[in-house]
């Protein structure tokens, strides 16, 4: 059998691992329970609790005030997080929520330097000769 | 990373400004609204084409006129305020706008239907040519 903690090949009578010393038995026998009951936070979470703010709501003004392609990332990540907690997915939830916030406020910050370096251009006279729309 | 205080500030103060432009001077013959790049570019509306006319119209209080420069808007308003109202009121499990078994596709549902909006508005025949700024 191989070691479930370095991946080193063991022979089947061996109750240790030959490189680690990681049990092999324990994990063999109780295995399929252990990760349930001990870490609690990985597995399914009780009915009652809500899937992650998803920041859609920020995700589209950045998108149409701020930036489009960090924030068209942005709603990508947020349409997941419900999706993904409907299937189970709930670790991939939080991380789809937080990337979500995450490129959202990188497009904030890129969109308020294009609107303060345009601001500037505008007060030295840079004109748009015009062209409004 | 900017602190939290300073960057709600910051951005508190970009939007203050944005709504006092807004009300004071009309996209439509104000020259110094940057323009919309994907309009500039391909000559295309896209689904945000007319927004910054829209808020202008409302501010003051014109709401023909709003809908008809980004008719989008008002649903859009509709859906995402009565979502955040869902999750901060923790309403979770009822008073869906949507079939319950559709709820946790409901971004993508939005997804698709702001997609069509923008296929819709830019084909220049007359019950799609409602949908495009004018």
């Amino acid at each position: 059998m191989y070691c479930p903690k370095c991946g080193a090949q063991n022979s089947d009578s061996v109750s240790f691992c030959t490189q680690c010393g990681a049990s092999l038995q324990s994990t063999f026998q109780t295995g399929f329970q252990r990760p349930q009951f001990q870490s609690p936070s990985y597995s399914s979470p009780p009915k009652t609790e809500l899937p992650p703010d998803n920041k859609l709501v920020k995700a589209i003004l950045v998108t149409i005030f701020c930036c489009l392609p960090f924030g068209i990332i942005s709603i990508i990540n947020a349409a997941q997080v419900n999706s993904k907690w409907a299937a189970g997915d709930y670790e991939g939830a939080r991380r789809s929520a937080f990337e979500a916030d995450k490129w959202a406020n990188i497009g904030l910050w890129v969109g308020i330097a294009v609107y303060l370096i345009y601001a500037i251009l505008l007060l030295i006279g840079v004109g748009l000769e015009g062209k409004n729309i | 990373m900017i602190p939290k205080p300073a960057s709600s500030l910051l951005v508190g103060m970009m939007v203050g400004v944005g709504i006092i432009l807004l009300y004071g001077f009309d996209p439509l013959t104000s020259k110094f609204y940057p323009p919309c790049i994907f309009y500039r570019l391909t000559h295309w509306y896209c689904p945000g084409c007319g927004t910054g006319r829209a808020l202008h119209a409302l501010l003051h209080l014109q709401w023909k006129q709003a809908f008809s420069y980004n008719p989008i808007l008002f649903p859009m308003l509709i859906f995402l305020g009565w979502d955040k109202i869902r999750s901060y009121y923790q309403l979770s499990g009822k008073w869906y706008l949507l079939p319950q078994k559709w709820q946790p596709y409901r971004e993508w549902i939005l997804v698709g239907v702001v997609m069509l909006y923008w296929i819709a508005r830019n084909i220049p025949l007359y019950p799609f040519s409602c949908l495009s700024p004018k």
